[in-house]
């Protein structure tokens, strides 16, 4: 097993249950390479502030994403406007 | 995240206030599905325009959201339906997503080793600098990673929910969680624990 197929399992592992298979190459990989040992630190420590977090700050965080461009909501806003004039 | 729209007031509210409520929700979803983002905008007009003409149809059975995704599916659908070429290009080309510093070499190794992160979970949870840096990281992100991310990490979503939410596959789900995975963790490393 190699670096990218170990983090694509310690991934896939928060979505299901790996197969026994899986979980002992994992494990004998894990053992000795130090940088997927990290990647399975840092995933679980995001894993667990994200769930740790205050809702408001989650809020804040999921909120800045995509954002309408101004121009697109005016001109969203300009169409339905004469929607509504419309009978 | 957003206040709910109920079915007395979608007959009678301005439907300016839709677009300030649900606007970037609908295009984030868009940009779910494909790249273009000033077709995914246009498709996001259309919705709204759409939602106005059938507003008698919103049964408050569902939630208004819901119902405003329901109608940009359709949209969606139309326009690979009109776009065949387009179609082929669209989401299934992600799957052989090119990133511009791929994580790993030819020979499956890490291109850059992760370092060790010295971090008290505590402090991090506190501070909102942390919080702020988290979200420039998935504003970086690609949309269709970023969208799938934070329906999985901030919404908790079952990755089941989040096929049927896109049509996409469960194992598409989990390379895009994968890669998202890896990019906040670089993004991560680079503007708060160097």
């Amino acid at each position: 097993m190699d670096c990218k197929k170990a983090t694509r399992l310690l991934s896939d592992a928060e979505e299901r249950e790996l197969t026994a298979r899986e979980r002992f190459g994992l494990r004998f990989h894990v053992l000795i390479c130090t940088a997927c040992r990290r990647f399975q630190s840092q995933l679980q420590l995001l894993r667990h502030l994200l769930s740790h977090a205050t809702p408001k700050m989650l809020a804040s965080v999921y909120a800045s994403g995509v954002r309408l461009s101004d121009s697109r909501r005016q001109k969203i806003k300009d169409l339905l406007w004469q929607a509504t004039q419309e009978p | 995240m957003t206040m709910e729209v109920t079915e007395e007031q979608v007959q009678s509210q301005d439907p300016a206030e839709w677009v300030d409520l649900y606007g970037d929700m609908l295009l984030s979803y868009a940009l779910s599905r494909m790249r273009d983002r000033d077709i995914a905008e246009d498709l996001v007009q259309e919705t709204f325009l759409v939602a106005w003409k059938t507003r008698d149809n919103f049964a408050g059975r569902s939630l208004f959201s819901t119902w405003l995704v329901s109608i940009l599916r359709h949209k969606i659908a139309d326009h690979y339906r009109r776009d065949t070429s387009r179609a082929t290009q669209a989401y299934d080309a992600w799957e052989d997503w090119q990133e511009t510093e791929p994580p790993f070499s030819k020979t499956g190794k890490w291109s850059l080793s992760p370092k060790s992160w010295s971090a008290s979970p505590e402090e991090l949870l506190e501070n909102r600098e942390f919080w702020k840096v988290v979200a420039g990281c998935l504003g970086d992100m690609p949309a269709h990673l970023a969208y799938v991310f934070r329906l999985r990490e901030f919404k908790s979503a079952k990755t089941k929910d989040i096929c049927s939410l896109l049509d996409i596959s469960t194992s598409n789900v989990s390379v895009r969680l994968h890669r998202a995975r890896l990019l906040i963790r670089k993004c991560l490393e680079e503007k708060w624990f160097a």
